[in-house]
């Protein structure tokens, strides 16, 4: 099987308007979904990232406050999934409870291991 | 990171439950003038834990975890808010004094935590304004309901609950005293308003319960809630919060029968009685029987005692109408109000016949403001039972003109069905 990283992305800004109960459920949902992942064997592993960190650019070294390119569109964790294909990978994320409830963003990608070059 | 498929699950509405207690717990450490900055700092726990739970395993502690962020917030923002306003002296010294005392605590003690939401609840209901407003405000600070939520469970508009919220925030913050040692949060004035709103939170809840949205019971499950913590935390008046709980637990158990499979509303004499859940029947018992412990007895005693007899019957036919028309008649006496009234006369219709009944029907309603759709549907069923099809017929119509949601208009409709078989 291959390695695959989802990069999740959502609007934090969004989140002002939640309220503790949908929050619990939206966590619930996430912990549902892996917890079949891991149960078919598709769950490497994954972690929250904390919406604060900083920047470091270029030959200048210049560091700033980041990391978000935009609020809307910050990385607020990530999975790494085994699948197939990225065919069935898309399948299974489709399935990730940040779409439907934080109207997130994901970015799947293959990891290549170097030995297979 | 996530390596296992052990999750352990949070316990059902374990976020509602400790948004009062955090706000409360926070309120009592820094103050109530604080509280909309309170409310933020929560809000932003809460935050935290969706982000980092969502990727990854549950604190082995969630709730322990929780107030342990919140503090932490609590104390960085309000370390770095002193730097920037002026506070009075007295004030600066009191709360700098509490922020030492602020920091890590694992072994939090529960009855300091319980304490300060009973203050908190007693602030929400000594606040002069309407029933309406202290139970939206109760439902926003103590069990964290949203905008949204509350207007879905209290059937009014958002816009209505966020103006009620907004002023009802206001006033509270003028009840900052209520979190000083010696005021009496405990007092039996205090305590008996606080019964008062939980009881109209309740019936709010119990009373739109046959709509589909399942917030309405978590409206009744919060005001239980609520009661048990005055129970627990409360020597004053203890029998009568026993008897308000017993009357509540009571009351629920019905809940699995009140809804048809196709969503109707069902009237008590048509409920399967199987379903009732014997489980709250039994922990209303327990409560009533500690509530019977003492010499008072109160209308929460009266209408617990009438609950009971109504669960206490396995088919509607076997039930003892002469004990709730006593008890109705007890419960007027120091509580007339039109429900407890017609209550009564529905009593007095299974003992005396439904002639007699409809004889003191019209006397009450030339003495009292009845609320119009419960006189016509009393009406409606009297009529009806003694076999008098056109006056029960335009009863019901009657009733239908007035009703006040889509459960109660299908009903009468289907009332008003069973009666044309007839013809």
């Amino acid at each position: 099987m291959k390695e695959y990283l989802l990069l999740i992305r959502e609007d934090f800004s969004a989140y002002g308007n939640i309220t503790p109960e949908e929050m619990q459920k939206s966590i619930e949902a996430h912990m549902h979904w892996v917890e079949k992942l891991v149960a078919s064997g598709n769950f490497k592993g994954g972690d929250p990232l904390s919406p604060e960190g900083k920047i470091i650019k270029g030959r200048d070294m210049l560091i700033t406050d980041g990391p978000f390119i935009e609020l809307k569109e910050s990385i607020s964790g990530y999975y790494f999934l085994l699948a197939n294909s990225l065919a069935e990978v898309m399948e299974i994320a489709k399935g990730c409870p940040s779409l439907l409830m934080d109207n997130a963003t994901i970015e799947v990608r293959e990891v290549l291991q170097s030995e297979e070059i | 990171m996530i390596e296992n498929a052990e999750v352990n699950n949070l316990t059902a509405h374990l976020f509602r439950k400790n948004a009062g207690k955090m706000v409360a717990y926070l309120c009592s450490r820094y103050s109530l003038q604080h509280i909309d900055d309170i409310l933020d700092i929560v809000h932003d726990t809460f935050e935290t834990a969706l982000v980092q739970w969502k990727f990854s395993a549950l604190p082995r502690n969630p709730e322990g975890w929780l107030m342990q962020v919140a503090k932490n917030k609590a104390i960085n923002y309000f370390k770095r808010e002193q730097r920037k306003i002026v506070i009075d002296p007295f004030e600066l010294s009191y709360s700098m004094s509490r922020l030492e005392e602020a920091h890590p605590d694992p072994n939090q003690k529960i009855s300091e935590i319980g304490d300060s939401q009973l203050r908190l609840l007693s602030a929400c209901c000594e606040l002069e304004t309407s029933s309406k407003n202290k139970i939206i405000l109760t439902l926003h600070i103590m069990c964290g309901f949203g905008i949204v939520e509350i207007a879905n469970a209290l059937l009014i508009k958002e816009q209505t609950a966020k103006k009620a919220l907004y002023r009802a925030r206001s006033l509270l913050k003028q009840k900052a005293e209520i979190f000083k040692e010696s005021i009496g949060h405990r007092e039996e004035r205090v305590v008996r308003l606080a019964h008062t709103i939980l009881y109209l939170m309740f019936n709010e809840g119990y009373k739109t319960s046959n709509s589909p949205t399942v917030l309405n019971h978590e409206l009744c499950f919060e005001a239980m809630r609520l009661t048990k913590l005055i129970l627990q935390e409360e020597a004053v008046l203890n029998h009568e919060t026993s008897a308000l709980l017993a009357l509540m637990f009571f009351n629920i158990s019905r809940f699995p029968a009140r809804l048809s499979t196709t969503d109707e509303m069902v009237s008590l004499s048509d409920q399967d009685r199987t379903k009732w859940d014997q489980s709250f029947i039994t922990e209303g018992h327990y409560y009533l029987s500690r509530a019977t412990q003492g010499v008072e007895l109160s209308s929460y005693h009266l209408e617990a005692i009438i609950s009971s007899v109504h669960c206490a019957a396995t088919k509607f036919e076997e039930t003892e109408w002469d004990k709730i028309e006593f008890l109705y008649s007890q419960l007027a006496t120091t509580n007339p109000t039109p429900l407890v009234l017609l209550n009564g006369i529905v009593a007095k219709s299974y003992t005396q016949g439904c002639k007699i009944a409809l004889q003191h029907l019209e006397v009450l309603k030339n003495s009292f403001k009845l609320p119009n759709e419960l006189y016509w549907i009393v009406a409606a069923d009297l009529y009806d039972r003694t076999g008098r099809v056109e006056p029960a017929r335009e009863a019901y119509l009657k009733a239908l003109e007035f009703a006040g949601n889509r459960h109660d208009k299908q009903f009468l409709l289907k009332k008003l069905e069973d009666l044309d078989a007839l013809r």
